[in-house]
């Protein structure tokens, strides 16, 4: 009988395969600066499902205030105009400047496939494992996305977090680094450690990198507190991407405002803008011109306002994105209307377009992944081209 | 050299030595530990099954009540009382998340745990996929799981796959079969996730040859599979059944009338088919022995199973029984439950040592947080304005619960049905073993007392230890930083 001979060559296993280059040891290169010129790529998931419609209010639709009449904020209130449609949540305001400066854009009413169930724990799995639908993947599509990546030297990936989230999860070898993680030790001690995994070759690859990883962090936070706030995330997160790694990834928590969402928002909104201001400021200019930043969430929230003062689990959601050489200063996508009979069930912003699209477009731009790679193992099933408009607005 | 067959078994195939517990000499007394296992009492669910069954069925009681209440409210009081719900909730997983450290911690079956864990990953669930997953997912591991998993492999597929548990995470509960009353009155459809995951993990394996018409006719037999929301029980209903037979690789199932025991009768030729066998035979042989296990241990197995038509107990007998399966030790990396498990073990911690910590001293004193928690009470604006839901929440023990989510293990939360990882590369690397590294530091100063390094290197790793570790034990400064080291070396983090 012949146990092996029927042992599938599974997705995961192909992917095992392909990858093998992305998986082999990467750090003593380490220790090499990046090259200048190296796109980079920072996604960030806003869990618990952002109101898209609060950040980037469509204020010049008389609809929106009948829609939200605690909610909206007019401009006479502070509500900053964008493009005499569109204005910013004053709590975003830090943000103004990037989009006075073209390095910022908001991508409206896209969503993913996911339909009808509104369910944040299986929203965020549809958004991260970039499947057509529930279940239809296992690995994060991100993590997938590094064997598609032609360049080796760009397949370096970090996940600014305490354990891999599913976007980054897979067959290819991600480094996972909290601002937490922190070796704490003086150098003699640092010395047992060495000695003791000198003679074990994966241990004592894993402690030249951790100390590598460690002491950059202890440069990069200086004499600042080396806090777990969003910002500290995001500086940690710059700071490997200047470094040799050249995908990041974390999320921003604190977006399930059922109830007061006014004063519920100024949190995560602070957040959002901290880590977008915290990476421009702590990557070289040379570097923020080759990033882009892509904000995403599982999905949108009601167009109405609900009796709490607050909003529920809807479809069509907001992207952001930010970066250096990016055309911004635009909302993107179409604008799918407030009218009754165009919410979707008669509740939701009607989704116009997809963020595995715009997912795609952005690492098609970053790091040259072919279109049949993007729409056959990155997102199976999805329709994506050069042309797509996402492209041409970045 | 090969080390004695007692250190192989405590390492690679126990939970790790604990001084004063004597770890098995024999395979015959490994096994023996399967049957000795069924009479221990499990540290969780908190009180027993019928504890934890009450508690599920007073919750939903609870939760109507609110729900009518409710409908009096106002929405801030209505949302209030309802967080207040889900703390408890959540309060009453936290109770039983430390009680999972105390069983493999304590238990002197490590064999058995080890199989425990391997399987609850095999048949993954995930305790946060809606809010009552928390009561039910404990109750999963105890009454689906574990005493299933020395029978025969079907038997323990049926009771892990058509456990409320796995009904509600593979979204089961929402599948209705089309031509079904309800499907024709409702027009809702098919789901078809568990039918998917049942033939991809938990059965045949990934490209062994099922097609998607397999899939979605699976989708079509597992219809009239449901939980029961006032219960929380398992139940088939013919309204939501599909009717008619549907093919499966090959075999039909159903008819006219459909019943229960058309999703049994599948799982069953499931469980029977060779492309079963070999799949999870190799994978067991690769959770203990090696990433890529040894070709003839896993035809040893395979044969047993082929032999005994599924008994576990076989398998396991000739996978222990065959001579590679004790050959080349640390091959494996523990992950991290086993990891700290294993740590905790050498320091003979009790179980007040891993209890959770309770709520902060300046916490309400009529807080939820225990088993018996009260009826959330109805709330007023003014208790609203500085209400705080972080002081309703029973506090973890740093070295247990949360020192797993952050090595990347958080109990009863894999991040897909596939389970988490279980190969080297995830668990050694940069960020990963830096995070062992400082939970050896913690553990050494928390427990590590006046003990002898070297004296604790001998009880925890016999003759498995190596000459670097016992060298750099020996020159280090102080005993904390010696028991440290003990514990963040290679050795123990295989096996």
């Amino acid at each position: 009988m012949d146990v092996d001979q029927k042992m599938p060559l599974s997705r995961r296993a192909f992917l095992t395969s392909a990858c093998c280059v992305a998986a082999a040891p990467l750090f003593t290169s380490l220790t090499l600066a990046a090259a200048p010129g190296d796109k980079r790529l920072v996604t960030v998931v806003l869990r618990g499902a952002m109101d898209g419609l609060h950040l980037v209010q469509p204020y010049a639709d008389p609809a929106f205030r009948l829609y939200r009449p605690t909610l909206a904020v007019s401009p006479d209130d502070g509500l900053i105009d964008l493009d005499g449609f569109y204005g910013l949540n004053p709590e975003a305001q830090a943000l103004l400047p990037l989009w006075k400066s073209g390095e910022l854009s908001f991508v409206q009413s896209v969503s993913t496939p996911y339909r009808n169930a509104r369910s944040h724990f299986d929203g965020q799995d549809v958004l991260e494992n970039g499947g057509a639908v529930l279940g239809d993947e296992k690995t994060g599509w991100l993590n997938r996305a590094l064997s598609a990546i032609p360049s080796p030297s760009s397949r370096k990936a970090v996940d600014v977090n305490t354990s891999a989230a599913l976007l980054l999860s897979g067959e290819n070898r991600v480094d996972v680094w909290s601002t937490q993680t922190d070796l704490t030790m003086k150098t003699d001690e640092t010395a047992f450690f060495e000695r003791l995994y000198r003679n074990d070759p994966p241990f004592a690859q894993a402690i030249a990198e951790a100390e590598v990883i460690d002491g950059s962090t202890d440069t990069l936070f200086a004499d600042q507190k080396r806090g777990a706030k969003t910002a500290d995330i995001a500086r940690l997160a710059a700071g490997m991407l200047m470094q040799d790694y050249r995908i990041a990834s974390f999320s921003i928590t604190g977006w399930d405002t059922h109830a007061r969402q006014k004063p519920a928002f100024r949190a995560p909104a602070t957040d959002l803008a901290a880590a977008i201001l915290t990476i421009r400021e702590t990557l070289s200019p040379a570097a923020w011109k080759d990033t882009i930043i892509v904000a995403i969430t599982e999905f949108g929230r009601t167009v109405r306002e609900n009796g709490s003062g607050g909003t529920d689990h809807g479809t069509g959601g907001l992207a952001v994105i930010a970066g250096g050489g990016i055309h911004g200063g635009r909302v993107i996508g179409r604008w799918p209307g407030l009218a009754e009979d165009r919410l979707l069930d008669g509740r939701d912003l009607m989704p116009t377009g997809d963020v595995r699209e715009l997912a795609a477009a952005m690492l098609y731009r970053q790091f040259d992944i072919s279109a049949g790679n993007l729409t056959n193992i990155i997102f199976p099933g999805l329709d994506f081209s050069p042309s797509s408009i996402y492209l041409k607005s970045v | 050299m090969a080390l004695a067959f007692s250190t192989m078994a405590a390492l690679r195939f126990g939970t790790g030595l604990r001084p004063g517990q004597a770890p098995p000499e024999s395979v015959e007394e490994m096994l023996g530990e399967l049957d000795a296992a069924r009479r221990e009492k499990l540290s969780f669910p908190d009180g027993g099954l019928l504890a934890a069954k009450d508690r599920i069925a007073e919750s939903t009681v609870q939760l109507a009540l609110l729900k009518q209440a409710g409908k009096r409210a106002d929405p801030e009081t209505k949302r209030l009382n309802r967080v207040r719900f889900n703390i408890e909730l959540v309060n009453l997983l936290t109770v039983e998340e430390h009680a999972r450290f105390t069983q493999t911690v304590l238990s002197p079956y490590g064999f058995n745990e080890r199989l425990a864990g391997f399987w609850l990953n095999h048949f993954s669930v995930n305790a946060r996929k809606e809010y009552f997953m928390r009561l039910i997912v404990p109750l999963y591991e105890a009454e689906a799981i574990r005493p299933h998993m020395a029978g025969r492999f079907a038997d323990l597929a049926k009771a892990a796959v058509l456990h409320p548990a796995m009904l509600i995470y593979l979204d089961q509960v929402k599948s209705i079969g089309p031509n079904s009353p309800q499907g024709r009155k409702r027009g809702k459809g098919l789901n078809e996730n568990l039918a998917r995951e049942l033939l991809e993990l938990h059965t045949l394996g990934a490209g062994s040859g099922y097609t998607q018409a397999d899939v979605r006719n699976a989708a079509f037999v597992l219809t009239g599979m449901t939980v029961d929301r006032k219960t929380y029980q398992a139940r088939y209903s013919a309204r939501i059944a599909e009717p008619g037979a549907k093919v499966v690789c090959g075999r039909s199932y159903g008819g006219r009338v459909r019943s229960q025991s058309d999703v049994e009768a599948l799982i069953e030729d499931l469980a029977a088919s060779p492309e079963t066998r070999n799949h999870i035979c190799r994978k067991i042989a690769a959770h203990f022995i090696a990433d890529t296990p040894p070709r003839e241990v896993v035809e040893a197995m395979a044969v047993a199973w082929k032999r005994t038509d599924g008994e576990l107990a076989a398998v396991y007998a000739a996978m222990l029984r065959h001579p590679a399966s004790w050959a080349e030790e640390g091959q494996k990396a523990k992950p991290p439950f086993d990891y700290i498990v294993s740590g905790l073990r050498a320091l003979s911690v009790g179980a007040d040592d891993m209890r959770h910590r309770g709520l902060r001293p300046d916490a309400p004193t009529k807080a939820a947080g225990t088993a018996e928690g009260a009826m959330p009470q109805m709330t007023g604006g003014a208790e609203a304005m500085d209400f705080d839901p972080a002081a309703l929440r029973l506090r973890h023990n740093p070295l247990t619960v949360p020192a797993v989510q952050r090595l990347g293990q958080p109990v009863w939360q894999p991040p897909s049905p596939a389970g988490f990882d279980d190969v080297f590369s995830t668990w050694i690397a940069g960020g990963p073993l830096a995070g062992r590294i400082a939970w050896a530091r913690l553990a050494a100063a928390r427990l590590g007392g006046d003990r002898d390094p070297r004296a604790f290197l001998h009880e925890t790793l016999r003759d498995a230890a190596r000459q670097d570790t016992i060298d750099t034990v020996l020159l280090a400064p102080t005993r904390q930083m010696g028991i440290a080291l003990v514990l963040a070396s290679p050795e123990f983090n295989r096996r």
